[in-house]
């Protein structure tokens, strides 16, 4: 069956989580908000009863930097990835664009976990591949929406607060993403899926960036 | 312990706003996302844009209080409306970057309104500047990029420059509470040259972040 790129979808994130640490010895500071943590690359798949999964990998994390695959870069050998809960999109149109705020498919909340693969072998037909890493942290989405223009882009933004995390040592360093920053902000971006196909299933893929976000200055 | 007030937002959209989770006093961390927001920008043959447009999220806010019914323009309770600017262009082998140039005061200012019986019509601009005034955000740095054929991107910086709280199904909306600045990045099609006669309405969505100083 042919994959149609997805609809809305898209969206969503994503994306993040990130960073990361990496320095050896004391825990280290948290980052400026504003600072860029991280990068990913991802899909957003929607499915025939309106929800969508998004999954992906980290591309670059603050500290241990771009060194973080088993091998070529590339979603297979990704140490680290993310996978969200279920959400649901919700469409506003604007003559001939769209926005969709963003909610949970069921419970009360979307939330994103990030995994860490010591033997990593992701593949992008296999979502479930993106979670079955050891789980390091956890991050609530707080506020987010997306922006279509369809035929061209897509731009999603959201604010994700950490719940949880834990210690890892990777490459002879501690790291625990929810200790570096209170929150993180993701945005990211794909194409812009037609008009037309915006509700029928497939898989939207893109890219993001992660900012730090800190109630306080470091 | 109550929800705690709130806020607001602006521009550009844009906008902000407040809640309840967090800790006493807090406003919304700086780079967090503090709303999202939808609307149209219009250009005068002459070159002239003023945009206009609605909240569709406010951090903090349940969909209750932003929007009266299904959201919508026509229900949307949370509205702006920038003055006009002058629009100077600066070509880039074929990509744009417009400059806005306030027409008449030093600033362009974006005011945002509570509407507690809204009934918006993106045909009727004055719709979305017909009720109270909560705050003014001034715009301190911005720019409109175009892509001709594709996209435009509108950024911009905008300082709270007052607040008028409010309060409203016992939340209060205080903008000063929240942020003391704001950063709008909007995404729409590509701006066209409006014809002869005529005044171009562009479509916009995008995002409000909060900046603290």
């Amino acid at each position: 069956m042919q994959k149609r790129l997805i609809p809305a979808a898209a969206l969503a994130l994503a994306a993040a989580l990130p960073f990361v640490m990496g320095q050896p010895g004391p825990a280290r500071a948290r980052l400026t908000s504003g600072f860029l943590a991280g990068q990913a690359a991802g899909r957003a798949v929607l499915a025939g009863d309106g929800t969508l999964d998004t999954f992906g990998f980290f591309t670059s994390i603050e500290g241990p930097g771009t060194q973080i695959f088993s091998g070529a870069p590339s979603e297979k050998t990704a140490h680290f990835t993310f996978r969200a809960t279920g959400m649901r999109m919700t469409p506003l149109f604007n003559a001939g664009i769209f926005q969709f705020t963003i909610g949970p498919a069921s419970g009360a909340e979307v939330l994103y976990h990030v995994y860490f693969n010591a033997n990593p072998n992701q593949d992008f037909h296999r979502p479930d591949s993106f979670s079955d890493g050891r789980l390091i942290a956890t991050y609530k989405v707080r506020s987010a929406g997306l922006t279509l223009i369809p035929g061209v882009v897509f731009q999603y933004s959201g604010t994700y607060e950490a719940v949880s995390g834990s210690e890892i040592n990777f490459r002879e360093a501690a790291l625990n993403l929810a200790a570096i920053s209170d929150a993180i902000t993701v945005t990211l971006s794909g194409p812009g899926i037609p008009a037309a196909e915006v509700t029928r299933p497939g898989a939207v893929p893109y890219t993001a960036s992660i900012l730090a976000v800190n109630r306080q200055a470091p | 312990m109550k929800r705690l007030p709130t806020i607001l937002a602006a521009v550009s959209a844009a906008a902000l706003v407040l809640t309840g989770q967090l800790p006493d006093g807090a406003r919304l961390p700086a780079w967090s996302v503090a709303g999202h927001a939808v609307g149209r920008a219009l250009v005068t043959p002459g070159g002239s844009i003023e945009t206009f447009g609605y909240f569709t999220q406010i951090d903090g806010y349940p969909e209750s209080v932003l929007f009266l019914g299904a959201p919508s323009e026509q229900n949307a309770r949370f509205t702006f409306r920038s003055d006009r600017a002058r629009i100077f262009s600066l070509a880039n082998n074929g990509v744009f970057l417009l400059r806005l140039i306030p027409l008449a005061e030093e600033s362009t200012v974006y005011r945002v309104y509570f509407d507690t019986s809204p009934d918006q019509d993106f045909n009727r601009p004055q719709t979305f500047s017909d009720s109270p005034v909560i705050a003014t955000f001034a715009v301190r740095g911005g720019s409109l990029t175009v892509v001709p054929g594709a996209l435009s991107t509108y950024t911009a910086v905008m300082d709270l420059t007052s607040s008028h709280p409010v309060v409203f199904g016992g939340v209060s909306v205080d903008a000063r509470l929240l942020v003391d600045a704001i950063r709008v990045s909007l995404t729409g099609p590509a701006l066209a040259e409006p014809r002869e006669g005529n005044i171009a309405s562009i479509p916009f969505a995008g995002a409000v972040y909060a900046v603290r100083k």
